[in-house]
């Protein structure tokens, strides 16, 4: 049998639209395939970016942050910070009111509430400095909400101090226990 | 015109053409398992006959230039005349190939009547030997080369040769008795062709203006040379329709002899007494004459006849047809075998229409289109593997640096995320405390400083006068760390003591601006 000119492009393109249609199947699942791997690979990359920090800046970070221990759970959380704050204000010196706790307040991060200490006391300005001094180095600390100092007018060297400090605890997962 | 042509059969010939005296010859030839075969042969007389013509008359396509040659699968091959060609021979040292060629370049120079840039000059080196290698070298006007060029350029020549390297390529492998060192003496009807060959390679060319008509005394012209010959490949020796005069042929074959062996001094062969020169012929009475002449002449001349044996020739053809249609033949072997090293004139003035569709080719759109697309594939699977394989990477890296850290890059990222954050909500207030003191002068005194996120700055103090306090708030202003710097109130001292209290604001960093928070 002999193929006319007209049968032959007939046959010519049913098969390029055959294998158009399957390259296009095949291709729309492998470019869905190829879309999930890009994100994973950017989700990746933007991991890699945040910890790949400039020597500068990480330094920078460092003198503002020297110590840092990740939150705990809010009652180990608690426990800790107010312990290390207590041990700095006896280093400096300062006798002060017990503390007052200011749980679950509002946080700069998903996953974490605030807990806040408040700290008032009677005491030497240079024993307030030395407080101020040394208060980077607590590793639960996260930063201070509060600050008030007031000058006596009879004895300049004594101030009235009103300390805010805060720390993070961690939410307890969803459906977790604790 | 005066035609015959025979037809024997097809396959991958070569079609040779070239022009001697006022006519064209014509020939395709085929190598057939072996065995040279020449399919048919033809030949013009009329002296305005023309390249296109004759073409057709062959079966050359004449159309494009861009497309087939000729009939399918044929190539063509053209002659040039080396009438307008000086040929020089020159020992040299032996050098590497670049010196070497600026050595010949210089000395193709130094004895050429013409400027090198109005010239075209190919050469040839034959093997060395005591240091020294002798190299042949052929000149010719380029005018004159671009003329013959554009002439046959409608026929689209694979190659066009020099008829001389043809002829000794025809002798070479057509004619009896191959000699090492040997002149050829090629007689046309008006001129001599007479060659130095060396290992069946031509060495050294000369033409001279005598041929075979000047060995006929009552020359006239044939009676109708437009009625055509009985057969092309069984006639014209060069002498149809010329009688010969007994009394004065001696003399013409006299100064022939004197001629040739001029050209053997020319040579620098007239030492060798033994060197052959041996006379293409097709056994007629007059190539006998003339080397019975050359012999006396003291030469060592003799016939050289071809062995009809080693072509299949068409129909009666024989040894007549074979003399005549020599330098076609010839040009046709060296078509026929490529790998020949023949001396190419024409290799800045012509170039073959195929070549420069293969040039062109790599400018095609399709080409174009083709390496595009295959690029566009590379890139796209490059691109895809390295998708697929850097997420792995980036993973095994950070697994290899925080090897024996027991940490994830989750909790790495984590911990990085955090310590970002207290940073940032971390102001330092001794800072801001030496940067309030600093900016004072002597009499200031602070009485309080109240700080709180999301709110102003405010200290309240005392000074002695108004200019203190403009003073103190100016410096305040001035530094980047605080902005919106107030002075909220002012107001008398109470009691017996003098001096102004103020109150001031201002924002410290962003700390005095409502920060969004997470539940």
């Amino acid at each position: 049998m002999k193929l006319s000119e007209r049968d032959i492009r007939a046959v010519k393109l049913g098969v390029v639209g055959t294998v158009a249609i399957v390259l296009f199947l095949a291709g729309s699942d492998w470019l869905e395939h190829w879309g999930q791997i890009r994100i994973e690979g950017s989700v990746l990359k933007s991991k890699l970016k945040t910890i790949d920090v400039d020597e500068t800046k990480q330094r920078g970070l460092l003198a503002l942050v020297p110590a840092f221990e990740k939150p705990a759970g809010k009652e180990e959380q608690q426990f800790l910070f107010r312990d290390a704050f207590n041990k700095q204000l006896k280093d400096a010196g300062i006798k002060n009111e017990p503390l007052q706790i200011q749980a679950n307040r509002r946080s700069p991060l998903t996953g974490y509430k605030s807990l806040h200490l408040v700290c008032k006391a009677r005491c030497k300005f240079s024993q307030a400095l030395d407080l101020l001094a040394k208060l980077n180095e607590n590793p639960y600390l996260v930063g201070v909400e509060e600050f008030k100092i007031k000058v006596d007018p009879k004895k300049r060297a004594e101030v009235d101090l009103d300390l805010t400090v805060s720390t993070l605890t961690k939410l307890p997962r969803r459906g977790s226990s604790s | 015109m005066n035609e015959s042509k025979t037809k024997l059969g097809t396959g991958q010939p070569v079609i040779a053409m070239l022009r001697e005296g006022a006519k064209l010859k014509g020939i395709e030839l085929q190598q057939k398992r072996g065995t040279l075969e020449v399919i048919w042969a033809k030949t013009t007389e009329n002296a305005d006959s023309d390249w296109p013509s004759f073409a057709a008359e062959c079966g050359v396509s004449t159309e494009s230039t861009t497309d087939a040659p000729a009939k399918k699968g044929s190539r063509v091959v053209v002659g040039f005349s080396s009438a307008g060609t000086v040929f020089h021979r020159a020992s040299m040292p032996s050098v590497d190939s670049k010196e070497l060629a600026s050595i010949v370049q210089f000395q193709a120079e130094t004895r050429l009547p013409l400027p090198a840039d109005q010239t075209e000059l190919a050469w040839r080196v034959a093997p060395s030997h005591n240091g020294q290698m002798d190299v042949t070298m052929a000149v010719a006007r380029k005018q004159l080369l671009r003329r013959f060029a554009d002439d046959v350029r409608c026929l689209n020549p694979s190659q066009i040769l020099l008829d001389c390297e043809a002829m000794v390529k025809a002798w070479a492998t057509v004619f009896s008795e191959p000699e090492e060192k040997a002149i050829l003496v090629s007689m046309g009807p008006k001129n001599t062709q007479v060659c130095l060959v060396e290992n069946e390679r031509l060495s050294n060319a000369v033409i001279l203006d005598s041929g075979l008509a000047d060995f006929s005394v009552s020359a006239q012209a044939p009676a109708d040379t437009t009625e055509p010959k009985r057969d092309a490949l069984l006639l014209d020796s060069g002498l149809d329709g010329f009688s010969v005069d007994e009394e004065t042929q001696d003399e013409t074959t006299e100064r022939f002899a004197q001629d040739i062996r001029s050209v053997i001094d020319f040579f620098g062969l007239a030492d060798d007494t033994r060197l052959p020169v041996l006379l293409l012929s097709d056994n007629s009475d007059v190539y006998a004459r003339i080397v019975s002449t050359l012999k006396l002449a003291q030469v060592c001349a003799r016939e050289a006849t071809p062995d009809v044996q080693r072509l299949s020739l068409p129909g009666d053809a024989g040894m007549a047809c074979v003399h005549e249609y020599r330098v076609a033949i010839g040009l046709g072997l060296m078509g026929l075998d490529r790998s020949e090293e023949a001396l190419n004139l024409f290799k800045n003035v012509y170039q073959p229409a195929d070549k420069a569709k293969k040039k062109r080719r790599f400018f095609s759109p399709k080409l174009a289109l083709a390496l595009a697309s295959v690029m566009l594939l590379g890139l796209l699977i490059v691109s895809y593997t390295l998708d697929r394989k850097s997420p792995q990477a980036i993973k095994e890296r950070v697994e290899a640096s925080t090897a024996g850290m027991n940490t994830t890059l989750d909790a790495l990222v984590e911990r990085q995320t955090l310590i970002k954050t207290v940073a940032r909500e971390r102001p330092d207030m001794l800072a801001l405390l030496k940067l309030v003191s600093a900016s004072g002068e002597q009499g200031i005194m602070l009485h309080s400083l109240n700080f709180k996120k999301g709110q102003k700055v405010t200290i309240t103090g005392q000074v002695q006068k108004d200019d203190q306090l403009y003073k103190f708030h100016e410096k305040l202003r001035e530094h980047k760390d605080l902005a919106e710097v107030t002075i909220m109130s002012t107001g008398k001292v109470s009691g017996k003591g003098k001096g102004i209290t103020f109150t001031i604001t201002f924002q410290y960093k962003n700390f005095g601006k409502k920060t969004r928070t997470a539940s």
